[in-house]
C-alpha cells in the first residue's frame, strides 16, 4: 500500500483511504482493536509529499468526515486517508439519517472546458501549489501523469531547479488546505488546566470519563482531534490552554503523542495513556488512571 | 490526430536505442489509431516501468506512467469509469509477467473491454540485462522454464482476445494491433496482444526469432475461433522450441454477454440518494405513540 500511497502523492492523484485499524504488527490479533497505524499513516512511504489524516469517532462522524475526504482529495489532488479502527468500523448505532442534500461536492481545480485556454500544463507551478486537472477524455487535457520527478508539462525531468520547484509547491497545497480541514470537538470546562485528548474509538470513552470525573468534582476538559494530520492550531491551542494533556491510545509507543510532539506541541505536558491488549477502555478504568496520576503527583 | 484549441504538451522522442523492437510496436500503436480515428483526447496510454514504459510519453494523447507491475489494475478502472475512451495499457515482460502477473490472470478472467500490449524481449534491459521470466535459462543448481503468457490466457475461460505479433513483421503487427483495439472498443472484452520485441542491447534475439515464430495468419485452415486448436497448437510448437504468431484466439462476436455497468462506476449521484432513501426507509419502525 505505501508504494501507492507515495506514487499517488507525487502524480498528484486524488485517493481517499480508509484504514479500519486492527492489532499489529503484522497479522497482530485479528480482529482485535489498536491505533498502531498512526505513524505509519503521517509518516509511511518514501519521499516528502503532503497528506492529509482524518479521524472519526461514531458512525455518523465517518459519514461526515469521509465526505469531507472526497473534497479534500480532489482539493489536494493526493492522498488522504480516514482513519478508523475496530471499534469505530464495526460500530452499531441508531443515528439520525443523514442529509445528502447538505453535502457539498467541491472537486477542487477540476477543468472541464479548456477552450478559453492558450496552453495546459498538468503540473502548472502555481502560487498555492495546486496545478488545474484535466481527467481523461477532456478535449484539450491531454497530459502525461508519473510518480517520477517531471517538468510543469509532466516530462521526466532530473533537474535540480525543477525538482525544487516542484517539491515545494506540492507542499504548498497542504498549506493552501488548512483552513478547510476539519475542526475537532472540545467538551467539559474550559477553564480547566488538565485534559483529556484522543481520537476514534477513545472520543465516547473519554466523554464518559471527563462526565464522571466533572461530577467527583474534578476541574477537566475533553478534545476529540478529527484532523490528525496536519496538526491543526486548534490542537496547539487545547494543550497550551492546559498544564497536564492525557493523550489516550490504543497502541504501545503512543505513536500520535510523538506525532504532536514532533510538530511542535510542547513535549512535557502530554502524557500518554496507553493499551494494546486488545480490549478497548471503559470508562471506570481512564478515571481511575487520571486519578491515580493526579494523586502521584503531590 | 485531432487538433485542440489549447496547446500541451509536445510528444517526446523515444529514449529507446537504435534497432531495439519497441520502435516497430510505437509505429504499429500510432497506425492503429489513425486507423481507427480516435481523437487524442479520449485516448489514453497507460505503461508500467522500464524501457518500454516511456511509449506513452510519444504520442499526444493522455499518458499515465504506473507503479511497477500495476498498469492492468489502473486500466480496469479507467476502462470502467469512462467506457468511450480508448484504453491501451502497454509494458514489457518484467513489469507484466514478474511483479504484475497476477493482476494478468484476472484481467484474462474479468474480461474487460481495454487492450494490453506487452513488448517481450526477455529481459530486464532498463536494469541492465537481467533474466525475465520469458527466459529459458539453466543456471548451475537448476533450470527455469519460459513462461508463456498466451498459453496462460488460453487456459482461462473467459479470455476473448490472444495474439502474438513481432516487431520485425510490421504490416501484420499493424493488421494485430488494429485487431485488439477494435476488439476493445466493441466492447468484445480484453483485448492481449504480445510482441516479440528484441533487445539489441542485452538479449539480442531478431537472429533466432525469424525461425523460431509460427505464424497462424499464413494457415488459411487455421481457424482463430477454435480454443482447443489454439491451445493445442501452442503445445504442439512448443515441443519445436517455437512459439506461434499471429491472432491465434478470438471470440466469435456476440460470444459474450453485454453487462450493465459495474456498481462502482454508478456516478449519478440523484440515482445514489433516491436508492439510499429507499435503504433508510427499510429500517423505519412504525411506532404507536398511544
Amino acid at each position: 500500500m505505501q508504494e501507492g500511497i507515495s506514487h499517488a502523492g507525487s502524480a498528484e492523484i486524488p485517493v481517499v483511504v480508509i484504514d479500519c485499524q486492527r492489532s499489529g504488527p503484522s497479522t497482530g490479533m485479528p480482529t482485535k482493536p489498536e491505533q498502531g497505524d498512526i505513524g505509519m499513516l503521517v509518516g509511511g512511504s518514501t519521499g516528502d509529499f503532503p497528506r492529509i489524516v482524518l479521524g472519526p469517532g461514531d458512525p455518523a462522524d465517518a459519514f461526515e468526515l469521509t465526505a469531507r475526504a472526497a473534497n479534500l482529495a480532489e482539493q489536494l489532488q493526493g492522498p488522504v486517508y480516514v482513519v478508523l479502527d475496530q471499534v469505530v468500523s464495526q460500530n452499531s448505532a441508531t443515528v439520525d439519517r443523514f442529509d445528502l442534500a447538505a453535502v457539498e461536492i467541491d472537486r477542487g481545480k477540476l477543468l472541464t472546458d479548456l477552450s478559453g485556454l492558450e496552453e495546459y500544463r498538468r503540473y502548472l507551478v502555481t502560487d498555492d501549489g495546486i496545478s488545474p486537472w484535466a481527467v481523461p477524455g477532456t478535449s484539450g487535457g491531454q497530459n502525461l501523469v508519473t510518480g517520477n520527478e517531471r517538468d510543469e508539462w509532466g516530462r521526466v525531468s532530473a533537474s535540480p531547479a525543477n525538482r525544487k520547484r516542484m517539491v515545494d509547491k506540492r507542499a504548498r497545497k497542504l498549506e493552501t488546505l488548512r483552513s478547510h480541514l476539519p475542526a475537532g470537538r472540545a467538551w467539559g470546562n474550559s477553564t480547566a488546566t488538565v485534559g483529556m485528548l484522543g481520537f476514534g474509538m477513545q472520543t465516547g470513552v473519554m466523554r464518559e470519563a471527563t462526565d464522571r470525573l466533572s461530577a467527583m468534582g474534578m476541574v477537566v476538559k475533553g478534545f476529540q482531534v478529527r484532523t490528525l494530520w496536519p496538526v491543526p492550531e486548534e490542537t496547539f491551542a487545547f494543550v497550551q490552554s492546559c498544564e497536564r494533556v492525557y493523550v489516550v491510545e490504543h497502541n504501545a509507543g503512543g505513536q500520535y503523542r510523538h506525532v504532536l510532539a514532533g510538530s511542535g506541541v510542547p513535549p512535557h505536558r502530554l502524557q500518554s495513556i496507553l493499551r494494546y491488549d486488545g480490549i478497548p477502555f471503559r470508562p471506570a478504568e481512564l478515571v481511575e488512571e487520571v486519578l491515580e496520576r493526579e494523586r502521584n503527583l503531590r | 490526430m485531432t487538433s485542440t484549441t489549447s496547446r500541451t504538451y509536445r510528444p517526446a522522442f523515444p529514449i529507446w536505442c537504435a534497432g531495439c523492437g519497441h520502435y516497430g510496436v510505437q509505429s504499429a500503436l500510432q497506425a492503429a489509431l489513425r486507423q481507427l480515428n480516435a481523437p487524442d483526447h479520449d485516448v489514453v496510454i497507460l505503461a508500467g516501468i522500464g524501457c518500454s514504459g516511456t511509449i506513452q510519453n510519444n504520442l499526444g494523447t493522455y499518458g499515465y506512467h504506473a507503479q511497477h507491475g500495476r498498469v492492468l489494475p489502473a486500466a480496469t478502472g479507467l476502462a470502467l469509469s469512462n467506457p468511450s475512451l480508448t484504453v491501451v495499457a502497454a509494458g514489457g515482460d518484467g513489469d507484466g509477467y514478474a511483479i504484475g502477473v497476477g493482476h494478468l490472470v484476472h484481467a484474462f478472467r474479468r474480461d474487460v473491454s481495454f487492450t494490453y500490449i506487452v513488448m517481450n524481449n526477455e529481459t530486464y534491459g532498463l536494469t541492465k540485462g537481467q533474466h525475465s521470466p520469458t527466459r529459458a535459462f539453466e543456471y548451475p543448481s537448476h533450470a527455469e522454464a519460459p513462461l508463456d503468457a498466451v498459453a496462460m490466457g488460453l487456459s482461462i475461460g473467459s479470455t476473448s482476445f490472444v495474439a502474438r505479433g513481432y516487431s520485425g513483421w510490421y504490416d501484420q503487427l499493424v493488421r494485430l494491433t488494429t485487431a485488439a483495439l477494435l476488439h476493445a472498443r466493441e466492447k468484445r472484452g480484453f483485448a492481449f496482444l504480445e510482441v516479440i520485441s528484441p533487445c539489441v542491447t542485452y538479449q539480442d534475439s531478431y537472429p533466432r526469432w525469424e525461425h523460431a515464430l509460427c505464424d497462424v495468419d499464413a494457415d488459411a485452415s487455421y481457424d482463430p475461433t477454435d480454443r482447443a486448436a489454439a491451445l493445442a497448437l501452442t503445445l504442439e510448437v512448443q515441443k519445436r522450441g517455437q512459439l506461434p504468431t499471429g491472432l491465434i484466439y478470438r471470440a466469435p462476436a456476440g460470444a459474450r454477454a453485454v453487462y450493465p455497468a459495474p456498481a462502482q462506476s454508478e456516478l449519478r449521484s440523484a440515482a445514489l440518494t433516491t436508492r439510499y432513501e429507499e435503504i433508510m426507509d427499510g429500517y423505519a419502525v412504525a411506532v404507536d405513540l398511544q
